[in-house]
């Protein structure tokens, strides 16, 4: 039998390479749009629109200085806050570090146990001309954490948002303390003025590694890389549905040749095919894209994973892409609902709009796309320099939702409802 | 069906209805046929022929009975499990035109488990029984329409089936290559090769096949040897002028005559006794002064026998899915 998957297989591969109008598309479409997607979102990637970021503020204080920037963040409209006490800071900030490179959190706030109490201490001992005139020693650090992942404009905005906050109030601390008519807090707004003890951190700077941004490359090369291997839907699909009405899919079921093994016949090649788009759409990135003027592609430094992701998310696609050619009457309805479903996908994946610039009720439908799965693993490959096993979630999730695929398109053919 | 030879196929009381139709597309279908048979199914379009071929060939299973085949050592398998003994030829062109046809035939035998010098022996003789030879480093959809249907047929036969079933493998193809491929299907048929054919030339039938059955609205509606069949049941006159209607009516009271069929110059009378008919018809129309070119016992030809069972009246052939 497995003879028999191999001789399939090579035949559908032989058809492919025979379709070379097909074969172009499927190559040069991608290798266009990241091109072209790359290079022209490049400025977009650096400043843009402001969207709402999850922040977790984790409180070892407790006392009124945290309960006043907790207040103070929670009213910034750029977050949506979440507020943690913890017995163990330590271990708390490790968990909420990993949470956060992980890009599950995209910002954290660190309010260190004794806040309050050591900034009271700072305020008693000291002189208000003192105060109102520069950076006071020793600093008081409120460790700030940014997901990698982020575009350098929203980690910036955040940074100056919570810079400025933590000013305010210290001043108003400063003010309630010496309770002089001569001080305005007003004149302690500039965001980019830091007087007082209190310093937050630049974002980066708990990053232990080279971490680097994310730019329109390593946004656009994986995104669009995916986009291209979903929509082999469309000739998957195609081809499946011609074979029906040609007859040749009859004559193949009238012979002794088991579903997986016609199903399987087109997994193989088509696997291949994806991962050759993967390579090309990746070589891409990294060595044409430069010439160009772009960036070139970070590929991380798990060659495994990436090809793991690679494989997963091809076969997410060829299982679905088999399941829109078994429930298709027509070509012509394959091509449309095969494509306009990915389109879809990819567009809830964060193939076109990143997933972070999506309002937060959205998000939560995003997490339903493998698309989306496939375009996080590869993020968090290339900008968070993850490993295999970081990426088993998205990995398994593309597995499982091709395994799903697989076992309804063997089902739907044993049937043999296609043939009717 | 009565037949000489041991069966190969056993169909009985066959039944199938579509998911959503209203009409069964087959009821009650039973049918033997032996080995070694050059056998017809014949019936318009839309009457089951194909549900009856594709149930055969495992394609779908039956609502109702069951069709069994018969291996070359005696046992009895369902068709889904009988797949080795039947060489399907669809009415489609069903091969792979982008590739060879020598690509389409390697695999095709191999999807039947041929392999190494067993699945050179078997595409070469598939080779030979289309004479395709000279084309066979061609890709499949430059070829002409006769020498695709040559492909079609000799995918068909590339595994050497005991049960070879063609869906009208003649269809919209020249004369020459109508005749080639029907010489061809009688070579293998001499070989012993069971032939279950369907098509819509008759005279090409009527050449071919030893026996038939016809199909209509799902049901078996004639069964048997041709020549029986075409001999039973009929009596018909070819008048040199058209009869007067004194002489139909006295024509349609003949005892046993049970209906008549008039097109113009030549009556048909139907009846179980066509014996005593012919001779009472003789007689009526001597009497009546009306001159009889040609009289027969049975019908003029297949075509004639068709129509006579099927009707003249135009099928509604939109509703496929009720009698494929």
């Amino acid at each position: 039998m497995l003879r028999k998957l191999a001789v399939s297989a090579a035949k559908e591969l032989r058809l492919l390479l025979r379709d070379r109008e097909g074969l172009a598309i499927l190559f040069i479409m991608p290798i266009a749009f990241v091109i072209i997607m790359s290079l022209a979102l490049q400025d977009v990637f650096r400043k843009g629109s402001t969207p709402q970021f999850s922040l977790v503020i984790l409180d070892g204080d407790r006392g009124n200085l945290a309960q006043a920037i907790s207040n103070g963040v929670a009213a910034l409209p750029f977050f949506r806050v979440e507020h943690r006490s913890a017995e163990n800071f330590a271990a708390a900030e490790l968990d909420l570090k990993a949470s956060v490179l992980s890009g599950k959190v995209r910002f954290a706030l660190l309010l260190p146990p004794e806040l309050t109490a050591r900034h009271d201490r700072a305020l008693s001992g000291a002189k208000l001309n003192d105060v109102m005139s520069a950076q006071l020693k020793p600093a008081i650090d409120l460790a700030f954490i940014a997901d990698p992942a982020l575009r350098s404009d929203h980690l910036a905005l955040a940074r100056s948002a919570l810079t400025s906050l933590i000013s305010t109030i210290e001043m108003q601390r400063v003010y309630a303390h010496f309770s002089a008519s001569a001080f305005e807090p007003d004149n302690f707004r500039d965001a980019n003025q830091n007087r007082g003890w209190l310093r937050i951190g630049t974002g980066q700077n708990a990053m232990s590694t080279y971490l680097p941004l994310p730019s329109a490359t390593q946004q656009n090369v994986p995104a669009y890389c995916l986009l291209a291997i979903f929509m082999l839907v469309v000739p998957l699909s195609g081809t499946f549905i011609k074979e029906r009405d040609q007859g040749s899919l009859a004559r193949l079921e009238s012979m002794p040749v088991p579903a997986w093994v016609v199903i399987g016949g087109k997994i193989l090649p088509y696997l291949a095919i994806n991962l050759s788009q993967v390579g090309v759409c990746f070589a891409v990135g990294r060595f044409i894209l430069p010439l160009f003027g772009g960036e070139a592609l970070h590929f991380g430094h798990s060659l495994t994973g990436m090809v793991a992701l690679s494989l997963a998310a091809g076969l997410a696609a060829i299982g679905f892409g088999l399941v829109v050619a078994l429930f298709s009457r027509t070509t012509e309805q394959a091509t449309a609902f095969g494509a306009t479903a990915v389109l879809l996908l990819a567009a809830l994946g964060g193939i076109m709009v990143p997933k972070m610039l999506m309002p937060p009720q959205l998000q939560v439908v995003a997490a339903y796309s493998p698309i989306g799965w496939a375009l996080d693993g590869f993020l968090d490959l290339f900008v968070r320099d993850a490993h295999l096993r970081d990426l088993l979630p998205a990995i398994g999730g593309l597995l499982a939702f091709s395994a799903v695929c697989f076992a309804i398109a063997i089902w739907r053919f044993s049937t043999r409802a296609h043939l009717r | 069906m009565a037949t000489e030879a041991p069966p190969i196929v056993q169909i009985e009381a066959l039944g199938k209805t579509y998911r959503g139709a209203t009409q069964p597309a087959l009821e009650g279908v039973d049918l033997t046929i032996g080995d070694g048979e050059f056998f017809a199914l014949l019936g318009p379009n839309g009457a089951g022929k194909t549900t009856l071929i594709s149930i055969l060939c495992g394609l779908f299973s039956p609502t109702s009975g069951r069709i069994r085949l018969r291996t070359a050592v005696g046992e009895w398998l369902e068709p889904r499990v009988a797949r080795a003994l039947i060489g399907l030829v669809p009415q489609a062109l069903a091969f792979y035109p982008t590739l060879s046809v020598a690509e389409n035939l390697r695999y095709f035998a191999a999807m039947h488990g041929l392999a190494g010098a067993v699945l050179h022996s078997a595409v070469a003789g598939a080779m030979a029984v289309g004479r395709l030879q000279a084309v066979k480093d061609q890709r499949a959809d430059t070829l002409s329409g006769g020498l695709k249907r040559r492909l079609n047929l000799a995918i068909g036969v590339v595994h050497s089936p005991r049960l070879l079933v063609l869906d009208e493998p003649t269809a919209g193809v020249d004369a020459q290559s109508r005749r080639f491929l029907g010489e061809e299907l009688t070579r293998l048929n001499a070989t012993g090769m069971t032939i279950i054919y369907t098509s819509h030339y008759l005279d090409e039938v009527q050449q071919l096949c030893k026996t038939v059955a016809v199909i209509d609205q799902g049901k078996v509606i004639a069964k048997g040897n041709l020549q029986t069949l075409l001999q039973r049941d009929v009596v018909t006159l070819s008048f040199v002028e058209s009869p007067a209607p004194s002489l139909i009516a006295d024509l349609g009271r003949i005892a046993h005559v049970t209906a008549i069929q008039n097109d113009g110059r030549q009556i048909a009378l139907l009846t179980a006794s066509p014996a005593a008919a012919l001779a009472a018809a003789l007689a009526l129309a001597s009497e009546s002064g009306a001159t009889i070119a040609e009289a027969r016992m049975g019908h003029r030809d297949l075509e004639a026998l068709f129509f006579q069972l099927t009707g003249k009246a135009l099928r509604d052939t939109g509703g496929d899915r009720d009698a494929a």
